[in-house]
């Protein structure tokens, strides 16, 4: 016989109590928002340097394997770079004139909401993929960095997400294109606001998030024009590029349009986000 | 000595866990294939409640779920639920069937996994009417289950020596106080 002393309790009496604890968890994160509390310091010493640890020596691997190259693969590489050094430079040229002739396109068009005049912090994308069900990621900088629930994430030109949780060292953040996550947003050139709704059976699908509830009546809005975070937006600071809409059809009551959106973000290669250290503040 | 052995028992479950999830989080997020990872910690409910039993299966099936939920941050409790009746319901199992081999044990990951699946999805369909089955069965639900099974047999074995380990020094530490 094993000495199992007085920690002689059955089986399915732990069951009952945690599935209560659970039940409970879940009520108290409905109706409060808690979720994690004390849990979250231990997260932030035990698993956050650990994880931060482990990014930095992959993201050191990734760039060391890089360096195992032979001297012949080398120089094919050089000579080819040449090539293609002089094809980009022509390029470039073409791509300046274009860019001059879009800056005054584009103040014809009146699109200065740029999310450039908000301030910024960079952070690292230290881990993801807790479960193939959620996109929520965790990120380098907490609230000793300043970082604040609610404040929007973006990286390469367009909206990434939304901070959910913040310990001292870390942040969670929600994606834009997780399964729970909406947005009110808003076409860019015709001013008309819809709703922006992350779904997972789409991305799967096709890399697309879902657009519904679009009012427009006239059939102005067309494939191609960018869609932005709206003035309206309870959380999101307004004009964050969320993508270009791909493709619209009109919903069963005749007056409103869903469709799909192409994000302007590549999400399964995110590695640095800018966090804009500034909540929307809608005075509720 | 009790004390000592329980003592070291939780170090080493906890270890366990604390190394499934960093390995889950941050080296299989950047070998993901078809940007699905493996549910390690599902893995480690299984392994624990199929080898020691209903109760070690809830208590390390809380754990690990806990821990899942403070790191998605939405519905916390969800997946702790889900895990503890993952946990006891492969602690039944082992009343019924517990052989040695390493075949039925990766069944019960694969069906304990595709379970995890279909219950997500169903809460899914409540909160946010998401009706198409086929689809999340067949883009999320089965290859996270192969992708689990491959990668669940390392874990499998690594908590099997662990346990044969651990039961072997406690033992020997029964037989010297006898």
């Amino acid at each position: 016989m094993r000495r199992r002393g007085k920690l002689n309790i059955p089986g399915n009496f732990i069951l009952i109590v945690l599935t209560i604890l659970c039940i409970v968890l879940l009520f108290v994160n409905y109706s409060t928002g808690f979720s994690g509390g004390p849990l979250r310091t231990v997260a932030n010493y035990l698993f956050v340097p650990m994880q931060r640890g482990l990014d930095y020596v992959g993201s050191r691997i990734s760039i060391s394997s890089a360096d195992a190259k032979s001297r012949e693969e080398l120089l094919a590489e050089n000579a080819a770079l040449v090539e293609e050094n002089e094809q980009l430079r022509t390029q470039l040229t073409n791509t300046q004139l274009q860019q001059a002739q879009l800056d005054d396109l584009l103040k014809l068009y009146e699109i200065s909401a740029t999310y450039g005049e908000y301030p910024t912090t960079g952070a690292h994308v230290i881990a993801k993929g807790a479960s193939n069900w959620y996109d929520t990621f965790t990120i380098d900088k907490g609230s000793f960095d300043g970082i604040k629930v609610n404040m929007n994430v973006i990286a390469s030109g367009g909206l990434v997400g939304i901070v959910t949780e913040t310990g001292e060292n870390f942040s969670i953040v929600r994606s834009l294109i997780d399964d729970s996550n909406s947005i009110s947003a808003m076409i860019v050139e015709t001013g008309d606001n819809c709703i922006v709704s992350g779904n997972l059976e789409m991305m799967n699908e096709s890399n697309m998030i879902e657009l519904s509830g679009l009012e427009d009546p006239d059939d102005e809005v067309e494939a191609g024009n960018a869609v932005v975070t709206s003035n309206i937006s309870s959380n999101y600071v307004p004009g964050l590029l969320i993508g270009y809409v791909d493709s619209l059809s009109g919903d069963k009551n005749d007056l409103t349009k869903s469709g799909q959106i192409t994000p302007v973000v590549d999400f399964k290669h995110l590695n640095t986000v800018l966090v804009i250290t500034k909540v929307k503040e809608t005075g509720e | 000595m009790d004390r000592k052995m329980i003592m070291k028992t939780v170090l080493v479950v906890f270890g366990t866990i604390y190394f499934g999830f960093i390995i889950q989080t941050s080296i299989f997020n950047r070998i993901a294939l078809a940007g699905i990872t493996p549910n390690i910690l599902l893995v480690i409910t299984v392994a624990f409640g199929y080898l020691k039993g209903r109760k070690a299966g809830v208590v390390i099936g809380f754990v690990c779920g806990i821990l899942l939920d403070v790191f998605i941050g939405s519905y916390f409790g969800m997946n702790a639920l889900i895990f503890i009746y993952i946990g006891y319901l492969n602690g039944l199992v082992r009343l019924f069937y517990f052989g040695d081999d390493v075949k039925f044990p990766m069944l019960l990951i694969a069906v304990s996994d595709m379970l995890y699946g279909c219950i997500v999805f169903a809460t899914m369909l409540l909160m946010r009417e998401r009706y198409d089955f086929s689809f999340y069965f067949e883009h999320v639900i089965v290859p996270e289950a192969i992708y689990t099974v491959i990668v669940g047999i390392v874990v499998y074995m690594a908590i099997y020596a662990v346990i044969r380990w651990a039961d072997k020094q406690e033992k020997r530490a029964t037989r010297e106080i006898v």
